[in-house]
């Protein structure tokens, strides 16, 4: 494998050595490394290539002459500042969707059982007066209606829990300042 | 101090610590990327505190599978890519901007202001691999994430970038 290499490399040396060390040159301006060591043999034979040598390295000190631009610690607090304050907008967001489920899954434990003995206890009151005397049928209706009625009754109070919470004002956190005029 | 993919996933959580590391590793590399694209240093500002707001926006929906320079540098060029869009739209077509005739700032060597001058005459496809490969540190791999093109293609923008230079240098050689 290594052989085959090495053969390739000559071969390609023995097409265009001076396009294949031309495009090492500028690679290494690109990487800020110093000129290509394995063609250094090429360089010394090579006018044209140091030429192009010379030129790209002064390319080089050129584009190095400029100061690199200056990061204001000012605006990178002010930016920090502001970008904070969009992280504590998504975590007050998280926060109260959070708080809306646990409110909504505990009210859910509470009210549903609740409302189903309650409703259970009502069916055995309605079979004590009104067997009998109503269609069974009716009875089951009434039943069910019944039911229905509270389930459909705690629904809207489990939908009412975001509102509620919305109206406490983003679960009690504080919103950092953001100072600065960005 | 984790890797740059861990910090963001804190920032996805809503960690400003993890932020404030990231700012302080590309910061510096990420507004030093948007004044030579942008050209003055107001507009760099702006730009500078625009991309770090879309990050934190982006956070939660960030691939900790892709890397994090690269994507960030995207979000920087696509914004300095977009003002310039704009500024030539408000300027009208065939006018340049005016912070690309901006004066050279005191003590400014003549070298590097004819070279910044350079830099700024090339085309947008040509000037933005190599900022990013020579004053951003990305490798080609990462200028190809970044601009979203082939690796081969970004290889050779490079070249021709660097070729149109040269020759410029060349001229002014003479």
């Amino acid at each position: 494998m290594r052989r085959e290499s090495d053969a390739e490399r000559r071969a390609d040396g023995a097409a265009a050595p001076c396009e294949r060390v031309r495009e090492a040159l500028v690679d290494a301006l690109l990487a800020r490394r110093e000129g290509p060591e394995r063609e250094a043999a090429h360089l010394a034979d090579c006018a044209a290539c140091r030429e192009e040598g010379r030129v790209l390295g002064a390319l080089r000190s050129a584009l190095d002459a400029e100061p690199p631009p200056r990061l204001d610690p000012a605006l990178l607090a002010r930016v920090r500042r502001r970008a904070a304050g969009e992280l504590w907008e998504r975590r007050a967001a998280r926060g109260f969707a959070l708080e809306a489920v646990r409110a909504a899954a505990a009210a859910l434990v509470v009210a549903v059982p609740v409302t189903v003995i309650h409703a259970e206890l009502v069916f055995a009151g309605l079979r004590w007066l009104l067997e009998g005397r109503l269609p069974g049928v009716l009875l089951r209706a009434l039943e069910a209606l019944y039911l229905g009625s509270s389930l459909l009754a705690v629904g809207l109070l489990l939908a009412s829990v975001p509102l509620l919470l919305a109206f406490r004002g983003g679960g009690g956190m504080a919103r950092p300042a953001e100072g600065g005029a960005g | 101090m984790g890797s740059d993919e861990e910090l963001m996933a804190a920032v996805a959580r809503g960690d400003e610590g993890a932020l404030g590391l990231l700012m302080e590793r590309h910061g510096a590399s990420l507004h030093g990327l948007l004044a030579r694209l942008a050209g003055d240093g107001a507009t760099a500002d702006d730009l500078f505190q625009e991309t770090w707001l879309r990050i934190v926006r982006s956070a939660p929906r960030f691939d900790p599978r892709r890397r994090f320079r690269p994507w960030a540098f995207r979000i920087a060029t696509n914004l300095a890519r977009d003002e310039h869009r704009r500024r030539r739209v408000r300027l009208g077509e065939g006018q340049r901007p005016a912070e690309e005739e901006r004066a050279p700032e005191a003590g400014d060597p003549a070298e590097a202001r004819e070279v910044r001058e350079r830099l700024q005459a090339l085309p947008g496809h040509l000037r933005e691999p190599l900022l990013l490969r020579y004053f951003g540190g990305l490798d080609e791999g990462e200028i190809a994430e970044a601009l979203g093109i082939p690796r081969g293609t970004v290889k050779s923008r490079l070249h021709h970038a660097v070729a149109r230079l040269r020759a410029a240098y060349r001229e002014d050689a003479r």
